[in-house]
């Protein structure tokens, strides 16, 4: 029995030492990756929605705290309904995707990382770069480590693990410079977002 | 000349109502939508491996009620026109 967990115990301790931190490619070529936004307005909320997401994450299965790197939206893909909306909302006096044509969000500092079995939550503080604004937050997420998964998705094209990153936070639009304290009565102030992505790691 | 005038005021009266209705009846048809107009619709669903939910685009016309008000507010606008115009007509031909 002494052996036994003994023999548990080295396997695990070389099992983490070993672990290296592997890239997780957030580009996803079937569509499921996704960003909601919503915002309160009047007469309904306005929900939209974005599949252009890219970027790396590195993150090292064994110690979830070690995670690096950054996502980047391509913020022309944002789309919400209303086809006028969607003019409005890309356009120079709103989002300005012209001149700002990229959304980020680039990993600073993992806090309180929680690790049970292939998941992890954690608070993860990074710089969020909207409209060529970048700001400081805090964002909760939750991992998943989906090892040898990643063949289920491509049809078995592809060997390797998967990685899914779900966050829900908010911001405020004013803070980056989107109409500061304007049209308050039309459109809050508050956009809630939810990210619920998969990165892969081919071997 | 004077008989057009009675055929355009016709006219533009059956155009407002026609407007007014058909705004109606597509806004009816669309699932009488409270909200804004929308070209698409999204339908949840989940990614079998990863457990992602995901919204899935369907292309489709649902007139809201941007669509609606300013079909109704032309319909009436071309009715009241027509009226007036149909009104002047009678008046200047009364016997």
């Amino acid at each position: 029995m002494k052996f036994a967990t003994l023999l548990a115990i080295t396997l695990a301790s070389a099992t983490i030492s070993n672990a290296q931190p592997v890239a997780f490619d957030f580009k996803d070529p079937k569509g499921v990756n996704n960003i909601v936004f919503k915002l309160d307005a009047p007469l309904e909320s306005i929900n939209g929605t974005t599949n252009g997401i890219s970027g790396t994450i590195t993150a090292d299965p064994a110690a979830p705290e070690k995670i690096a790197g950054k996502i980047v939206v391509d913020a022309t893909t944002l789309t919400v309904p209303n086809p006028l909306m969607q003019e409005h909302m890309l356009g120079d006096e709103w989002l300005s995707t012209k001149a700002h044509p990229e959304i980020t969000f680039e990993v600073k500092e993992v806090l309180n990382p929680k690790k049970s079995g292939n998941e992890g939550t954690a608070d993860v503080k990074g710089a969020f770069t909207l409209k060529g604004v970048t700001k400081e937050i805090t964002v909760p997420v939750k991992v998943t480590y989906l090892p040898g998964r990643l063949a289920d998705r491509t049809n078995g094209k592809q060997q390797g693990d998967l990685l899914v990153v779900r966050t829900n936070f908010q911001i405020n639009r004013g803070d980056y410079g989107i109409k500061q304290g304007e049209n308050l009565d039309k459109v809050s102030d508050v956009i809630d977002i939810s990210l619920s992505l998969a990165g892969a790691a081919a071997k | 000349m004077k008989p057009s005038l009675h055929t355009a005021g016709l006219a533009i009266l059956a155009l407002g109502i026609a407007v007014a209705v058909a705004s109606s009846a597509l806004w009816f048809a669309g699932g009488m939508n409270m909200g804004w107009t929308k070209t698409y619709i999204e339908i949840m669903k989940t990614d079998e491996v990863t457990g992602i939910e995901y919204p899935d685009k369907v292309s489709r016309f649902v007139p809201g009620v941007d669509f609606l008000v300013p079909g109704i507010g032309a319909g009436i606008v071309c009715i009241f026109v027509g009226a007036a115009i149909l009104r002047a007509h009678r008046k200047t031909y009364a016997p």
